[in-house]
Protein backbone atom coordinates (compact mmCIF):
# COMPACT_ATOMS: atom_id res chain seq x y z
CA UNK A 1 0.00 0.00 0.00
CA UNK A 2 2.74 2.44 0.84
CA UNK A 3 4.47 1.73 -2.48
CA UNK A 4 1.26 2.44 -4.40
CA UNK A 5 0.69 5.70 -2.58
CA UNK A 6 4.29 6.72 -3.13
CA UNK A 7 3.87 6.20 -6.89
CA UNK A 8 0.72 8.29 -6.94
CA UNK A 9 2.40 11.03 -4.98
CA UNK A 10 5.18 11.09 -7.56
CA UNK A 11 2.50 11.70 -10.15
CA UNK A 12 0.99 14.59 -8.30
CA UNK A 13 4.40 16.13 -7.68
CA UNK A 14 5.31 15.76 -11.34
CA UNK A 15 2.04 17.38 -12.41
CA UNK A 16 2.36 20.26 -10.01
CA UNK A 17 5.97 20.85 -10.98
CA UNK A 18 4.94 21.11 -14.61
CA UNK A 19 2.12 23.54 -13.84
CA UNK A 20 4.57 25.75 -11.98
CA UNK A 21 7.13 25.43 -14.75
CA UNK A 22 5.11 26.01 -17.91
CA UNK A 23 3.94 29.59 -17.31
CA UNK A 24 7.40 30.83 -16.25
CA UNK A 25 8.84 28.93 -19.22
CA UNK A 26 6.65 30.80 -21.72
CA UNK A 27 7.15 34.16 -20.05
CA UNK A 28 10.86 33.29 -19.76
CA UNK A 29 11.08 32.78 -23.50
CA UNK A 30 9.41 36.13 -24.05
CA UNK A 31 11.82 37.77 -21.61
CA UNK A 32 14.68 35.93 -23.30
CA UNK A 33 13.95 37.68 -26.57
CA UNK A 34 13.62 40.99 -24.72
CA UNK A 35 17.04 40.44 -23.11
CA UNK A 36 18.55 40.15 -26.59
CA UNK A 37 16.92 43.38 -27.66
CA UNK A 38 19.21 46.29 -28.46
CA UNK A 39 19.04 49.46 -26.39
CA UNK A 40 16.94 51.14 -29.06
CA UNK A 41 14.26 48.42 -28.83
CA UNK A 42 15.35 46.62 -31.98
CA UNK A 43 16.45 43.03 -32.43
CA UNK A 44 18.52 41.37 -35.11
CA UNK A 45 16.47 39.11 -37.36
CA UNK A 46 19.17 36.43 -37.34
CA UNK A 47 19.07 36.25 -33.52
CA UNK A 48 15.32 35.63 -33.55
CA UNK A 49 15.71 32.90 -36.15
CA UNK A 50 18.55 31.05 -34.47
CA UNK A 51 16.98 31.05 -31.00
CA UNK A 52 13.59 29.99 -32.42
CA UNK A 53 15.20 27.17 -34.38
CA UNK A 54 16.98 26.04 -31.19
CA UNK A 55 13.58 25.92 -29.43
CA UNK A 56 12.14 23.78 -32.23
CA UNK A 57 15.11 21.41 -32.31
CA UNK A 58 14.76 20.82 -28.56
CA UNK A 59 10.96 20.46 -28.86
CA UNK A 60 11.34 17.86 -31.64
CA UNK A 61 13.82 15.91 -29.51
CA UNK A 62 11.37 15.94 -26.57
CA UNK A 63 8.42 14.76 -28.69
CA UNK A 64 10.58 12.04 -30.27
CA UNK A 65 11.71 10.90 -26.81
CA UNK A 66 8.08 10.69 -25.70
CA UNK A 67 7.14 8.83 -28.88
CA UNK A 68 9.96 6.30 -28.39
CA UNK A 69 8.88 5.70 -24.81
CA UNK A 70 5.22 5.27 -25.84
CA UNK A 71 6.18 2.80 -28.58
CA UNK A 72 8.23 0.85 -26.05
CA UNK A 73 5.24 0.65 -23.70
CA UNK A 74 2.91 -0.37 -26.55
CA UNK A 75 5.30 -3.18 -27.51
CA UNK A 76 5.35 -4.37 -23.89
CA UNK A 77 1.54 -4.26 -23.86
CA UNK A 78 1.34 -6.36 -27.03
CA UNK A 79 3.79 -8.90 -25.61
CA UNK A 80 1.87 -9.12 -22.33
CA UNK A 81 -1.47 -9.50 -24.14
CA UNK A 82 -0.05 -12.19 -26.45
CA UNK A 83 1.24 -14.14 -23.43
CA UNK A 84 -2.15 -13.83 -21.73
CA UNK A 85 -3.95 -15.12 -24.82
CA UNK A 86 -1.47 -17.99 -25.18
CA UNK A 87 -1.94 -18.92 -21.52
CA UNK A 88 -5.73 -18.98 -21.95
CA UNK A 89 -5.48 -21.14 -25.07
CA UNK A 90 -3.18 -23.62 -23.36
CA UNK A 91 -5.15 -23.81 -20.13
CA UNK A 92 -6.55 -27.34 -19.95
CA UNK A 93 -10.29 -27.44 -19.52
CA UNK A 94 -11.86 -29.76 -17.00
CA UNK B 1 -18.84 14.48 -8.79
CA UNK B 2 -20.62 17.78 -9.57
CA UNK B 3 -18.06 19.75 -7.60
CA UNK B 4 -15.28 17.95 -9.46
CA UNK B 5 -16.78 18.95 -12.82
CA UNK B 6 -17.13 22.51 -11.54
CA UNK B 7 -13.46 22.43 -10.55
CA UNK B 8 -12.43 21.26 -14.02
CA UNK B 9 -14.46 24.05 -15.68
CA UNK B 10 -12.82 26.66 -13.43
CA UNK B 11 -9.35 25.26 -14.18
CA UNK B 12 -9.97 25.29 -17.95
CA UNK B 13 -11.35 28.84 -17.86
CA UNK B 14 -8.32 29.98 -15.90
CA UNK B 15 -6.03 28.33 -18.44
CA UNK B 16 -7.75 30.03 -21.39
CA UNK B 17 -7.63 33.42 -19.67
CA UNK B 18 -3.96 32.96 -18.74
CA UNK B 19 -3.06 31.98 -22.29
CA UNK B 20 -4.84 35.05 -23.60
CA UNK B 21 -3.08 37.35 -21.14
CA UNK B 22 0.33 35.91 -22.00
CA UNK B 23 -0.30 36.30 -25.73
CA UNK B 24 -1.60 39.85 -25.47
CA UNK B 25 1.21 40.81 -23.11
CA UNK B 26 3.84 39.34 -25.40
CA UNK B 27 2.37 41.08 -28.45
CA UNK B 28 2.37 44.52 -26.85
CA UNK B 29 5.97 44.30 -25.63
CA UNK B 30 7.68 42.69 -28.58
CA UNK B 31 10.78 44.39 -29.94
CA UNK B 32 11.10 45.59 -33.51
CA UNK B 33 12.95 43.09 -35.67
CA UNK B 34 15.67 44.67 -37.81
CA UNK B 35 17.67 43.51 -40.83
CA UNK B 36 14.92 41.14 -41.91
CA UNK B 37 14.75 40.20 -45.59
CA UNK B 38 12.51 42.37 -47.72
CA UNK B 39 8.84 41.52 -47.36
CA UNK B 40 9.17 39.74 -44.03
CA UNK B 41 6.69 41.07 -41.49
CA UNK B 42 8.25 41.57 -38.04
CA UNK B 43 4.99 40.73 -36.21
CA UNK B 44 4.89 37.43 -38.06
CA UNK B 45 8.48 36.73 -37.04
CA UNK B 46 7.74 37.62 -33.40
CA UNK B 47 4.63 35.42 -33.38
CA UNK B 48 6.64 32.60 -34.92
CA UNK B 49 9.33 32.94 -32.26
CA UNK B 50 6.80 32.85 -29.42
CA UNK B 51 5.05 29.86 -31.02
CA UNK B 52 8.40 28.02 -31.01
CA UNK B 53 8.75 28.77 -27.30
CA UNK B 54 5.23 27.59 -26.53
CA UNK B 55 5.81 24.37 -28.47
CA UNK B 56 8.97 23.83 -26.44
CA UNK B 57 6.80 24.11 -23.32
CA UNK B 58 4.28 21.61 -24.77
CA UNK B 59 7.12 19.21 -25.52
CA UNK B 60 8.38 19.35 -21.93
CA UNK B 61 4.94 18.22 -20.78
CA UNK B 62 4.71 15.56 -23.50
CA UNK B 63 8.14 14.23 -22.57
CA UNK B 64 6.87 13.60 -19.03
CA UNK B 65 3.64 12.01 -20.32
CA UNK B 66 4.78 8.40 -20.85
CA UNK B 67 6.20 8.22 -17.32
CA UNK B 68 2.93 9.55 -15.89
CA UNK B 69 0.94 6.94 -17.83
CA UNK B 70 3.31 4.17 -16.73
CA UNK B 71 3.06 5.26 -13.09
CA UNK B 72 -0.72 5.55 -13.15
CA UNK B 73 -1.15 2.04 -14.51
CA UNK B 74 1.60 0.36 -12.52
CA UNK B 75 0.09 1.80 -9.34
CA UNK B 76 -3.31 0.46 -10.45
CA UNK B 77 -4.73 3.99 -10.27
CA UNK B 78 -6.37 3.25 -13.65
CA UNK B 79 -7.84 -0.01 -14.93
CA UNK B 80 -5.59 -1.81 -17.42
CA UNK B 81 -8.25 -1.91 -20.15
CA UNK B 82 -7.73 1.82 -20.89
CA UNK B 83 -3.95 1.67 -21.09
CA UNK B 84 -3.53 0.79 -24.77
CA UNK B 85 -6.00 3.42 -25.96
CA UNK B 86 -4.36 6.05 -23.72
CA UNK B 87 -0.94 5.13 -25.11
CA UNK B 88 -2.21 5.29 -28.70
CA UNK B 89 -3.75 8.72 -28.10
CA UNK B 90 -0.49 9.96 -26.60
CA UNK B 91 1.29 8.57 -29.67
CA UNK B 92 -1.09 10.49 -31.97
CA UNK B 93 -0.52 13.60 -29.89
CA UNK B 94 3.28 13.38 -30.15
CA UNK B 95 3.11 12.66 -33.89
CA UNK B 96 0.78 15.63 -34.46
CA UNK B 97 3.01 17.93 -32.43
CA UNK B 98 6.01 16.85 -34.51
CA UNK B 99 4.04 17.98 -37.59
CA UNK B 100 3.47 21.38 -35.97
CA UNK B 101 7.20 21.62 -35.26
CA UNK B 102 7.94 20.74 -38.90
CA UNK B 103 5.58 23.46 -40.13
CA UNK B 104 7.17 26.01 -37.81
CA UNK B 105 10.69 24.92 -38.82
CA UNK B 106 9.85 25.45 -42.46
CA UNK B 107 8.45 28.94 -42.00
CA UNK B 108 10.71 31.14 -39.88
CA UNK B 109 10.95 33.79 -42.57
CA UNK B 110 7.28 34.05 -43.30
CA UNK B 111 4.82 32.99 -40.60
CA UNK B 112 1.99 34.10 -42.87
CA UNK B 113 -1.75 33.52 -43.05
CA UNK B 114 -1.38 30.19 -44.82
CA UNK B 115 1.19 28.83 -42.37
CA UNK B 116 -0.77 30.14 -39.40
CA UNK B 117 -3.87 28.35 -40.65
CA UNK B 118 -1.91 25.09 -40.81
CA UNK B 119 -0.60 25.57 -37.26
CA UNK B 120 -4.04 26.65 -35.99
CA UNK B 121 -5.68 23.56 -37.50
CA UNK B 122 -2.99 21.21 -36.20
CA UNK B 123 -3.12 22.68 -32.68
CA UNK B 124 -6.92 22.30 -32.68
CA UNK B 125 -6.48 18.63 -33.59
CA UNK B 126 -3.98 18.24 -30.76
CA UNK B 127 -6.38 19.92 -28.30
CA UNK B 128 -9.03 17.41 -29.43
CA UNK B 129 -6.54 14.57 -28.87
CA UNK B 130 -5.88 15.92 -25.37
CA UNK B 131 -9.61 15.88 -24.66
CA UNK B 132 -9.86 12.28 -25.85
CA UNK B 133 -6.79 11.44 -23.79
CA UNK B 134 -8.52 12.88 -20.75
CA UNK B 135 -11.65 10.82 -21.49
CA UNK B 136 -9.71 7.60 -22.10
CA UNK B 137 -7.34 7.96 -19.18
CA UNK B 138 -8.20 10.78 -16.83
CA UNK B 139 -11.86 10.08 -16.16
CA UNK B 140 -11.05 6.48 -15.24
CA UNK B 141 -8.50 7.33 -12.58
CA UNK B 142 -9.77 6.12 -9.22
CA UNK B 143 -7.57 8.00 -6.79
CA UNK B 144 -8.49 11.70 -6.33
CA UNK B 145 -4.85 12.72 -5.81
CA UNK B 146 -3.88 11.06 -9.07
CA UNK B 147 -6.80 12.78 -10.80
CA UNK B 148 -5.42 16.11 -9.60
CA UNK B 149 -1.92 15.27 -10.84
CA UNK B 150 -3.17 14.04 -14.20
CA UNK B 151 -5.35 17.12 -14.71
CA UNK B 152 -2.51 19.43 -13.79
CA UNK B 153 -0.28 17.75 -16.35
CA UNK B 154 -2.96 18.03 -19.06
CA UNK B 155 -3.68 21.63 -18.06
CA UNK B 156 -0.01 22.54 -18.41
CA UNK B 157 0.21 21.06 -21.89
CA UNK B 158 -3.09 22.65 -22.88
CA UNK B 159 -1.99 26.07 -21.69
CA UNK B 160 1.12 26.03 -23.87
CA UNK B 161 -0.76 24.58 -26.83
CA UNK B 162 -3.50 27.22 -26.52
CA UNK B 163 -0.81 29.90 -26.52
CA UNK B 164 0.60 28.49 -29.77
CA UNK B 165 -2.89 28.45 -31.24
CA UNK B 166 -3.66 32.02 -30.24
CA UNK B 167 -0.43 33.18 -31.91
CA UNK B 168 -1.45 31.31 -35.05
CA UNK B 169 -4.88 32.88 -34.83
CA UNK B 170 -3.42 36.12 -36.17
CA UNK B 171 -4.08 38.43 -33.24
Amino acid sequence: MSTTLASINQDVTLGLNLANAVIPMITGIIKDIQSKTNADGTMEYTVVLSTGQDNLTQAAANFQSSLDSINEQLTEEQTTNAKTVAAVIHTPTA
Amino acid sequence: MKSFKKYIVIVLMTICLSAGVISIDSCTKKPVVVNAPTGVNDKAVADWYQATGAMLAVSEGAKAGPQVIATLYSSKAVDDEYKTSALNLMKDFDTGCLHIVDVLKASPNNFNASTKTQVFTLTQSMLDELQKFNTEGGTHIKNPDSVAGFNTLLASIKLALTTTQSLAGGK
